[in-house]
């Protein structure tokens, strides 16, 4: 009843000022604006809140009761309110000369929807500031988990320094790239993301090169905005500002975070008994005499009197002897100060995180430098360098037991010992060797291979800001990105065979070395104006920027040194070397412009434009290609029945069209190149490429409507979008005939559409001075689909990994799907197998244990024509909830993340219930059919698996929803002590509890970057659970 | 708050199901029982679960194995049941060998068992596996008639009758009596026993360094090699031959070298002997004996099952067959090497029974005579060729020729020598013939009326002159075959003689009517068996 009595009230006094503007126009006197300030806990009066006006000289303070007076020329512009331990806020005067203004607190919580700013000629996009970080994240993709709706950032794995997959709004690209532009402080940041040849299954973190803490705040631009980078803009832009000193006085700022990481989920495998029965029953389908057998296995009899038992009495946990729990430490330093002349912000850190296996880790030193130099009254130089070092040691991500420790623990027999031993049972210090079951010993994998790869990267970064005058600006910058990268791998095996050798028995060791690098060199200049048109304002600007990079890599391969001491390229046998690599040359050069007017507060109209041309398009194609984008807004809140509501604090209505493209493709394509082949020792050239001289850029049309909303003094705020994206001329690899030497010629003939909605949604349901409890959270739904493919017959196969399995792409269908035979159990009985009279290619009979495959094409033979889509790795919904509970200032935060409806490819299973060879499985494998008539899932153990039992089907293919608590933080904010001026101390959890159907050890995973190889499982390491405690001090 | 609730309650509900698809999956809980197919016990307590065993049991406690049943081991158990049991005291055989032939490591399950495996049982002897049908199932002479009872350390199959472990056929040799003496102790003589260093294990060392071991010892034996009959792994066949077979196998090949003129020595016995231990050892499994006329034995020996004769009834042995050998015969091919005669033993024949033998055509003279010397100092030989010589007259149609049948010399006890006819077994043969090759007309050979080569030129001193060609003893020219004249076939199933007739071609230089005949000789053919 109050609410409404208050409404009536509201609305009395608008009509009130309504009669009162009618009166006063005109009226060229000075305008009394009245008003009152206060908080929204219980509507307590603020006092000493400062109040000023845009253009006007006057300011004001509030009394003791929170009101305040003050004369302005007239009652418009915007009234700027500020109050020490709230937020600024500021609200356009619309012609009213009483005004109440609840002023939101500054809140310490750590997860807030990000809001939709466009300040003075940038792009319109959510920001997350700095403020919102979670305080114990140590990576930039510990910040984007979940904080932007649309932006899936899907973690490649628990190796360290791996980092995420970050993809908005789904795929849009077959051939070009698929993540969203990264511009560092204005420039374009484009690095490899390349798979690395050395180190299978590794590719570093893009954002590797930024520590977090050096970030004041990220932006993501989704919408039409993106078209101001033309053909770069096509997966949104993801804009990154690193701190910059703001103030003269000193401050000193320190971070330092200490924790544990530890993995305890273990895939169940086969125990001592188990294994031996598997062993029994898959190896009589190998050896004709069951003596042959025994003497290979001996174990498989109980003699006590049997010399060499101590070889085989064991009980070994290889999973716990492999897992280690590791320290983890980020330590950050900053500085920043300066006077009227020159201001700097100056950081160093230092961070080491260990992988949850020995020899593991990611160590990282950066530093960086920005500054401000005030030249004149009206020119300032602006610069920033930033140098990084990282060193990163690894193992292999890949079904390989001699560089990937867990799938070694997984295979490796558990009745042999890590260590040798002697008769009497006594362990020795030497690694026990390889053995009969062909499998290496996960603790050599762990400490004996190397792989390990470093990074040098610098940034710098230099512009000259000229202020024409009060209305126009102009800008020249510079910047280069150098970015070097050292890989080396090397597997032993030769001297202690403890590692299986490798390339079918040939390589006893290998050793592998390259480097890589990239450099981005980036122009620009721009000038910017603000202006009134009509008495409205207008922001304006134009640009001319460019882009020049280039990513190199070269790798050597060789094989068999004389022994394990010698471990680099120098020694390695003359036979089985070789060389491989890529260099790809891209450029890029736009001229832009934007304008954004604003007409009477309510309507917003924002152009962006960008007319552009790359390097990588062929010489038939057009050489530049023009994008607009157009977005209005209407701001209802401004709006004459909205503007004095207490409820309604925001309501933003948008929607916009944009065009971008994406000409980020490699520029081989276009080109006529030759490639190296080498022939033995010898190296030959040939063809590598039929140039389609014709090829251009991709297209993407992109619709995009939605609500902005804040209620009940924001404890309500909502927003909701959804987009339509077309994209067009979309590359993709065409076969061609052999005539012309090569398999497939890319050209632009697909067509994607992605679809979806993307909300955000946080409610305070407490929010008292001492208590408060928030609860959020961001979900987006996203279907891609490829609706046209010029020319391609059907379904485009593409054969992963020599064919072991497959993606296939077709109309109608998310643009990559598990193509593979469906399964339909294990046959039964005889007389089952009998009825059915299934095939193989061979002409083998599926018989009673194997698998009954679907004859899709009713021919009675299961061969590669009776493969259909079996699943996709693209979520149906991805997002993450937040709820954090503040008491005083303590607060204790929560984080999810979740996804459903993405299948993975779980490679591990595959081969840990092929039942095809003398390696470990796992405890499925118990339920193998073994007798006629027997129900069971898992079909019978037959050495080599000649029914192809184990082929890529969906038996493979599992669900990879997930919810994982991704993070909880209890923290304490420091009052100000001493030379203390303030902080915070935490203790967070990251990672602590993960649901999911998943049946491997963790349902997020990425082998790459690249959208075809996502949900596939190759035995990545699990992300581990940390345990971390940290604290952030301002001296 | 509500919410809160409703949170929980999701993510409880969230966190079980999650657990129970990876437990379901792997197993972690108890399945359903009806599918469970494998059950709880062990194969000990299973058994002594099913009273229709309980003989069986009680005699596994009695004679100690069924302590097997209990080890870390997977076994598969052939059970019999109480009745079937009752066979167990009938039979002439230690209990203990006969139930350990009831047990085999490793689970085999119905679907393993395929026809021809044979499984090693725990006392070392092999259990054949027949399966003609799918689903009917023979180990040694038992059918399966409950199989695929799975426990947990094994499987349990229900079979009709106790099985009768088989002998291996290096036990059976060994035990052969004394009718069998002959190839039983040749095949034994070979036998060595050796230190075998890699089943032997290292306990220690002696004070000079020498690694001591807990030594194993192991019987080899040449034969082993190619048919390794000792060993229960192998499938190998042997045919048997008793004293008798053999004693009667030599006395025929006796005779037979009388009949062509060739004393029988110790090293023709030997040959023959040796044949016929390379001739009884076969690598595989002879089925139906008689389907293939030549079996090749694992030594190379050709047996042809048409001339040789056994006993088609075999006896199984649990390594393999012995078939009983009841007529041996040594291939031509292998006992004879050679039959040779010297063309002027004519001489030795008495007058009475030249014309019998011998038919001139066209001869105006006949005689033996002298012509080359020869020495071989390194043989220890020498003394002058001594060839046969005709002459005839030039007359046209009328060829010399001569109507020859061999003949060899005998020694007399008088201590005169005399010819007498040669006869040969029948069979394939390559003609070899030398002459004194200096200005020899062209010669028409012809055996038993059938052309073997026509105007030969025999005048090239090699092959033709003399035996000092071809297979001569190594390093000189003594003592060879000569010139290859043709295959020739002598017809027959007899030990018979045979003639050569040779006549000049008249298409020499000359058309001189002459030859100068030095020997012959009949060289058995692959195909003379």
């Amino acid at each position: 009843m109050k609410m409404e009595g208050t409404m009536i009230k509201q609305h009395k006094v608008a009509l009130l000022i309504a009669v009162m503007m009618v009166l006063a126009f005109g009226a060229n006197a000075q305008q009394v604006l009245k008003g009152k300030v206060s908080s929204p806990y219980g509507d307590a009066p603020i006092s000493d809140a400062y109040i000023s006006i845009a253009n006007e000289e006057s300011t004001a303070q509030t009394d003791e009761q929170g009101e305040f007076s003050i004369e302005i020329d007239y009652l418009e512009g915007n009234l700027t309110v500020w109050a020490p331990g709230f937020q600024e806020q500021v609200i356009p005067l619309l012609g009213r000369d009483y005004i109440e203004i609840v002023l939101i607190p500054q809140r310490t919580d750590y997860y807030d929807v990000p809001a939709k700013s466009d300040a003075r000629g940038n792009m319109k996009g959510e920001v997350l500031p700095a403020e919102r970080f979670k305080p114990s994240a140590m990576y930039v993709e510990d910040v984007l988990q979940g904080a932007f709706p649309g932006l899936n950032v899907i973690n490649k794995g628990g190796m360290p320094g791996e980092g995420a997959t970050v993809n908005l709004r789904g795929i849009r690209s077959l051939t070009g790239k698929n993540a969203p532009l990264i511009i560092i402080n204005g420039m374009p940041y484009l690095p490899d993301m390349n798979n690395s040849a050395i180190i299978q299954g590794y590719s570093p973190s893009m954002f590797n090169v930024l520590s977090v803490d050096d970030i004041d705040n990220i932006k993501l631009v989704t919408g039409s905005a993106a078209s101001r980078y033309g053909s770069m803009g096509s997966n949104g832009v993801l804009l990154i500002e690193t701190s910059s000193p703001k103030d003269m006085e000193t401050v000193i700022e320190f971070s330092g975070q200490y924790g544990m990481a530890y993995n305890n989920k273990r895939l169940p495998v086969l125990g001592v008994d188990d294994f031996k029965s598997y062993i029994g029953d898959v190896g009589l389908t190998r050896y004709e005499d069951m003596g042959d057998m025994l003497d290979l296995f001996p174990f498989l009899r109980d003699d006590p009197d049997y010399y060499y038992n101590f070889l085989y009495n064991n009980q070994t946990d290889w999973q716990e002897l492999v897992d280690k729990s590791a320290f983890v430490t980020s330590n950050h330093l900053r500085v920043k100060g300066g006077d009227a002349i020159a201001k700097y912000d100056l950081s160093v850190g230092a961070s080491n995180q260990g992988g949850t296996y020995d020899n593991t880790n990611f160590t990282r030193y950066t530093t960086r430098l920005n500054a401000q130099i005030e030249l004149s009254q009206r020119f300032q130089l602006v610069t920033s360098m930033g140098l990084t070092y990282g060193n990163n040691k690894l193992h292999e991500q890949i079904l390989n037991d001699a560089t990937n420790p867990l799938m070694a623990s997984l295979y490796k027999a558990p009745i042999l010992s890590p260590f040798k031993k002697d008769e009497y049972n006594n362990q020795l210090p030497a690694y026990d060797a390889v053995r009969q079951f062909g499998v290496s010993n996960p603790l050599a994998v762990v400490n004996d291979t190397k792989m390990e790869s470093d990074n040098f990267d610098a940034f710098l970064n230099t512009g000259l800001n000229f202020e024409v005058n009060d209305h126009a600006k102009m800008q020249a910058v510079f910047g280069y990105y150098s970015g070097y990268k050292r890989q080396s791998a090397f597997i032993p095996g030769r001297s202690d065979q403890t590692i299986a050798p490798q390339e079918e028995g040939v390589a006893l060791n290998t050793a592998r070395a390259g480097t890589g690098k990239v450099s981005n060199l980036f122009y620009k200049v721009s000038a910017d104006i603000v202006e009134e048109l009509a008495g409205n304002p207008l922001e304006a600007g134009v640009g001319y920027q460019g882009v020049m990079t280039r990513h190199e890599f070269d790798g050597g391969f060789g094989r068999n040194t004389s022994s394990d001491f010698y471990k680099t390229l120098s020694y390695v046998d003359a036979e089985g070397r070789y060389f491989s690599g890529y260099h790809n040359a891209w450029n890029w050069m736009s001229l832009y412009g934007y304008a954004k007017y604003t007409m009477g507060n309510q309507w917003i109209a924002s152009l962006n434009m960008s007319a552009d041309g790359a390097s990588s398009t062929g010489a038939e194609a057009a050489r530049f290609g023009v994008y607009p984008g157009l977005e209005m807004t209407w701001q209802a809140k401004h709006s004459p029945w909205l503007k004095n509501s207490q409820v309604v604090n925001q309501l933003d209505v948008h929607v916009g069209y944009g065009l971008t493209g994406n000409s980020q493709f490699p520029t081989g394509l276009s080109r006529q190149f030759y490639t190296s082949q080498a022939y033995r020792q010898l190296a030959g050239i040939v063809n590598g490429n039929v140039a389609n001289t014709s090829l251009g850029r991709e297209r993407n049309q992109n619709l995009d409507a939605g609500i902005d909303a804040g209620f009940f003094d924001r404890r309500l705020v909502a927003s909701v979008n959804v987009y339509h994206t077309i994209s067009s001329d979309v590359i993709f690899p065409q076969s061609i005939s052999s005539v012309y030497g090569i398999e497939e010629m890319y050209i632009n003939g697909a067509r994607l559409e992605n679809k979806g909605v993307e909300a955000a949604i946080q409610l305070r349901l407490v929010d008292n001075r001492n208590i408060s409890w928030s609860v959020g959270g961001t979900i987006n739904k996203n279907q891609n689909k490829i609706t046209a493919m010029e020319g391609a017959e059907g379904t485009l196969i593409r054969e992963m990994n020599g064919g072991n399995w497959a993606v296939s792409s077709s109309i109608g269908q998310n643009p990559y799907n598990f193509y593979g035979f469906v399964s339909n159990g294990v046959i039964s009985t005889q007389e089952e197998a009998d009825a059915l009279g299934l095939i193989d290619y061979k002409g083998d009979q599926f018989n009673a244990g194997d698998i009954h495959f679907e004859d899709l094409n009713q021919d009675g033979v299961i061969d590669d024509q009776d493969r259909t889509i079996i699943g996709d790795a693209s979520p149906d919904f991805f997002g993450s909830f937040f709820t954090q509970v503040r008491y005083k200032k303590l607060s204790l935060s929560a984080q999810f993340t979740f996804s459903a409806g993405n299948q993975i490819y779980n490679g591990v299973r595959r081969e840990m219930e092929s039942l095809s060879d003398f390696r470990n499985q796992s405890m499925a494998v118990d339920k193998r059919w073994q007798t006629d008539g027997q129900q069971t899932d898992i079909p019978k153990a037959n050495y080599g698996d000649p029914m192809g039992n184990s082929r890529f089907s969906d038996r493979w293919i599992e669900d990879g929803s997930y919810l994982r608590l991704n993070n909880v933080t209890l923290s304490y904010q420091l009052g100000k002590w001493s030379f203390f001026e303030g902080g915070e101390v935490y203790l967070a959890g990251e990672n602590l509890l993960t649901f999911t159907d998943y049946l491997g050890l963790d349902p997020v995973l990425s082998y790459a970057y690249q959208p075809a190889w996502q949900g596939v499982d190759y035995g990545a390491m699990p992300l581990p659970s940390t345990v971390k405690f940290g604290f952030n001090l301002q001296f | 708050m509500k919410n809160l609730k409703y949170l929980l309650g999701l993510v409880l509900i969230l966190c079980m199901g999650c657990k129970e698809t990876w437990d379901e999956h792997y197993g972690m809980v108890g399945t359903d029982e009806s599918t469970q197919v494998v059950s709880e016990l062990n194969l000990l307590d299973y058994l002594k679960s099913n009273p229709d065993y309980a003989k069986f049991v009680e005699a596994l406690e009695v004679n100690g194995i069924a302590e097997e049943l209990t080890r870390d081991q997977y076994l598969s158990v052939w059970v019999v049941n109480n009745e079937g049991m009752d066979a167990l005291a009938q039979m002439n055989l230690d209990s203990e060998f006969v139930l350990r032939y009831h047990i085999n490591n490793l689970t085999y399950d119905m679907s393993k068992l395929r026809d021809g495996l044979r499984l090693r049982s725990l006392n070392g002897k092999y259990i054949p596996v027949t399966r003609k049908v799918e689903n009917s199932i023979m180990v040694a002479d038992a059918t399966i008639t409950n199989g695929n009872q799975f426990c947990q350390n094994g499987v349990v199959h229900e079979i009709s009758e106790l099985m009768v472990p088989d002998e291996s056929i290096y036990d059976y040799v060994f035990k052969l009596s004394d009718d069998y003496s002959m190839i039983r102790d040749s095949v034994f003589a070979a036998n060595d026993t050796v230190f075998d260093a890699k089943n032997s294990v290292p306990i220690g060392v002696d004070k000079s360094g020498n690694t001591i071991y807990d030594s194993a010892f192991v019987i080899e034996n040449p034969i082993f090699e190619e048919v390794d009959f000792r060993s229960e792994f192998s499938q190998v066949t042997m045919f048997l031959p008793s004293n008798q077979v053999v004693d009667n196998c030599f006395q025929n090949l006796q005779g037979l070298y009388d009949q062509f003129g060739k004393p029988f020595t110790r090293e023709d016995s030997l040959t023959a002997w040796n044949w016929i231990m390379d001739a009884v050892f076969y690598d595989d499994i002879v089925e139906d004996y008689g389907s293939e006329e030549d079996l090749i034995s694992a030594f190379g020996a050709r047996w042809k099952t048409s001339v040789q004769g056994v006993n088609t009834q075999y006896k199984r042995m649990s390594n393999g067959r012995i078939y009983d050998v009841n007529f041996l015969k040594i291939p031509n091919n292998v006992h004879i090497s050679a039959i040779k005669q010297l063309f002027y033993y004519y001489e030795f024949v008495p007058d009475a029974q030249r014309d019998a033998l011998f038919t001139f055509h066209n001869a105006t003279e006949i005689r033996a005579q002298g012509t080359d010397n020869y020495s071989f100092p390194s043989l220890n030989v020498s003394g002058t060729y001594t060839i046969l010589r005709l002459f005839g007259d030039d007359i046209p149609g009328q060829p010399l020729a001569v109507d020859y049948t061999p003949v060899k010399l005998d020694k007399n006890d008088d201590g005169t020598t005399t010819a007498s006819v040669v006869e040969v077994p029948p069979g394939e043969y390559n003609l070899y013939m030398g002459v004194q090759s200096k200005n020899h007309p062209f010669l028409n050979v012809y055996i038993d009326d059938q052309l073997v080569a026509s105007e030969l030129n025999v005048e090239p001193s090699s092959p033709w002159n003399y035996d000092r060609s071809t297979n001569t003893v190594s390093g000189t020219k003594w003592d060879g075959l000569g010139g290859l004249v043709g295959v020739v076939n002598i017809e027959g199933d007899e030990v018979r003689t045979f003639k050569i007739r040779i006549e000049v071609a008249l298409l020499g230089k000359s058309s001189r009517e002459e030859m100068k005949l030095y020997h012959w000789a009949l060289v058995p053919t692959q195909n003379n068996y």
